[in-house]
């Protein structure tokens, strides 16, 4: 992969990363499948919603820095089996899910929809807890 | 309510997250044959089939 170093990390572009998340650890490095680190300690630089630089950036100075010490830097991950339809139409913050690290929710089993006047019924007719007005 | 139309509905409310959704085999059931606990009559399992067809 371009810009990689001999330990498969990503060299820092040359623009100055927006974000600098300091001392990220235990990221399992991942590469045609195969774990190649399992943990390590390093900088994330980001620029806008791209991960630009991963590795040593001790030097580099961007506009927020985080320090990260304890604590793992990952992607988002993706819930490929969500049932949170109704949760997010009650909160649409999702904070749940967020606060586990998924970013993305793929509703599954019983989706929302296509539905017909006599599903719509039941569905709204057998909400528990969470009340709306739309049959999630 | 289409499955398009759930999904502006939440994308409207604001939920930042990405999200998309699969057509659960379940809703195609509920759709088809409601949710009385019966076999489905000889027609409804390729109403069933068809039924993605309407999201």
């Amino acid at each position: 992969m371009p810009g990689e170093d001999s330990r498969g990390l990503f060299r820092p572009r040359r623009e100055r990363p927006v974000v600098v998340i300091e001392r990220a650890a235990a990221v399992p490095a991942v590469k045609d499948r195969e774990i190649v680190a399992h943990s390590l300690s390093a900088h994330v630089g980001i620029n806008g919603n791209q991960m630009a630089a991963v590795g040593g950036l001790s030097k580099a100075k961007a506009a927020t820095e985080v320090d990260a010490k304890g604590l793992a830097v990952t992607p988002g991950f993706i819930d490929m089996l969500s049932d949170s339809e109704l949760s997010l139409i009650a909160d649409y913050r999702s904070l749940g899910e967020l606060r586990q690290g998924a970013t993305t929710q793929i509703f599954d089993e019983s989706s929302a929809g296509p539905l017909n006047d006599e599903t719509e019924r039941n569905r709204l007719s057998t909400q528990g807890e969470i009340k709306s007005r739309v049959p999630g | 309510m289409t499955l398009v139309d759930f999904m502006k509905y939440l994308k409207a409310r604001g939920v930042f997250q990405g999200f998309a959704s699969f057509v659960g085999a379940a809703t195609a059931r509920e759709y088809v044959v409601g949710l009385i606990d019966e076999q489905p009559a000889p027609r409804q399992p390729e109403q069933m089939r068809q039924y993605p067809g309407e999201v």
